[in-house]
């Protein structure tokens, strides 16, 4: 008798621990609904990137045919390209 | 003679009378039924559109925007995509039972329509056990679903329609358990008789007040029902591909896609006319004397009033699944069976007692 109402005691806190779970996951879902959306609509719109950004520099050796299209478009505006031709390697 | 020509002319005119008044009534027989398909063929690209939209703003996307305004006609280029995919057919299937199982999901559901009371008495068949009908029909798309998935000759697929098979047992009961509680209290198993027993009271009549937990097991079970998520397993596209759905190309996996819309469609209008009083408004005295001019004046306007009130009623329920779906994560099969026969079960029986007994202390 005893352990019949325990184990009914402990089924309705879990069944009301489950609907207030189930209300927080609503509550957030739902204000999520309410914030503007975070797509960025590129080309339409730009990332406009702060004064001190500073982007980590990639820069794959073999590719590289020193065309210098990479520091038209820096947007950190660092890179110089340093090249001099190289004629029996047939690369620059 | 002439009296001869004058009988030839009379044969001739009842015989163009008769002939126009059946052509009449075939028409006017048509009609409604036209009218209704059409109707629910809006809401399901409408229900499509919502969906989209509202995911996206629930996870702070941006929803469909291209086609037409607001994106409202991306279901419609959706579906002209899937028509013009290939048919394709899974080798060593039965080709029989992959074809027959979406329009079996499809027919079933739209039948159930026929019974829905859009405004006051506006309905396509008043039928003395209307939602008793739409029950069995409901009971018929898991045939389609198990045929589908036997049919693929693939095993997630088959699993997947076992899975559909079981869920669907399981969460008919409850379902059911709960109808039997609506029709006790309103004498009757015609939809037209439940949402006139909810219009006594106005507000304060609706079964929702009467049937708190009936309103939740159903609720619950009309999600199982639909495979909505958390009770999607027969899809289950982390572990089955897409379930039943798997190996079904272009206008089949449409039928599919359809029929799940249509089924949503249909919970969320019965889950209107059982527990949220139907066409009725929901505040009756304020605009009453503006509500009778207007009930002296139009009759049309009435019932495009009670047509706007159920819907309105029927998509708050819809938000409610999209919302559910983006909130909650699935169910494994156990806890899924588990909480249909040990938890709903006895919860609706308990509930349908609880009516039995206050039906007759009120005797």
């Amino acid at each position: 008798m005893f352990l019949m109402v325990s184990g009914s005691i402990n089924y309705s806190q879990q069944t009301v621990r489950v609907a207030r779970y189930t209300g927080q996951g609503f509550t957030i879902t739902l204000s999520h609904t309410n914030r503007l959306p975070v797509t960025i609509q590129y080309p339409y719109e730009k990332i406009i990137s702060s004064e001190c950004f500073r982007g980590q520099i990639h820069f794959e050796f073999d590719k590289c045919i020193a065309c210098e299209v990479c520091v038209r478009v820096c947007p950190i505006d660092l890179p110089i390209v340093d090249w001099k031709l190289e004629t029996d390697i047939q690369n620059k | 003679m002439i009296i001869y020509l004058t009988e030839i002319q009379d044969i001739h005119f009842f015989f163009r009378l008769e002939s126009f008044k059946e052509i009449y009534g075939i028409i006017w027989v048509f009609a409604p039924i036209l009218i209704l398909i059409l109707g629910i063929t809006i809401s399901v690209l409408a229900i499509v559109w919502l969906e989209r939209e509202i995911s996206a703003g629930i996870q702070q996307r941006i929803g469909p925007e291209y086609t037409g305004p607001f994106g409202v006609l991306q279901a419609l280029a959706d579906g002209t995509k899937l028509l013009f995919k290939e048919n394709l057919i899974p080798s060593r299937g039965d080709i029989r039972l992959f074809s027959i199982g979406p329009s079996i999901s499809v027919i079933s559901i739209i039948i159930s329509y026929s019974v829905i009371p859009f405004g006051y008495n506006f309905v396509l068949s008043d039928l003395n056990i209307g939602v008793f009908l739409w029950i069995a029909i409901s009971s018929i798309a898991p045939i389609g679903l198990l045929m589908s998935g036997y049919g693929s000759n693939n095993k997630y697929s088959f699993l997947g329609g076992l899975r559909a098979a079981a869920q669907s047992i399981s969460y008919e009961i409850p379902l059911t358990l709960c109808v039997l509680s609506i029709s006790l209290l309103s004498n009757s198993l015609s939809t037209v008789d439940i949402v006139d027993a909810q219009s006594k009271y106005g507000f304060w009549g609706w079964n929702l007040w009467r049937q708190p937990m009936g309103f939740i097991v159903f609720l619950i079970s009309s999600l199982a029902e639909c495979e909505r998520l958390p009770f999607d397993l027969p899809e289950a596209e982390e572990e089955l591909v897409a379930g039943y759905q798997t190996e079904y190309s272009g206008i089949k996996f449409g039928l599919f896609y359809v029929a799940s819309y249509l089924n949503l469609f249909i919970s969320s209008l019965f889950v209107t006319v059982l527990y949220f009083g139907g066409s009725n408004i929901s505040i009756p005295y304020i605009f009453v004397s503006d509500f009778f001019e207007i009930n002296q004046t139009y009759g049309v306007f009435v019932t495009i009033i009670g047509i706007f009130i159920t819907l309105a009623k029927t998509y708050l329920f819809l938000f409610l699944s999209i919302a559910t779906r983006w909130t909650l994560p699935r169910l494994r099969i156990d806890q899924l069976l588990n909480l249909g026969w040990k938890f709903l079960l006895p919860i609706s029986l308990g509930n349908l007692l609880l009516t039995t007994s206050s039906q007759l202390f009120s005797l």
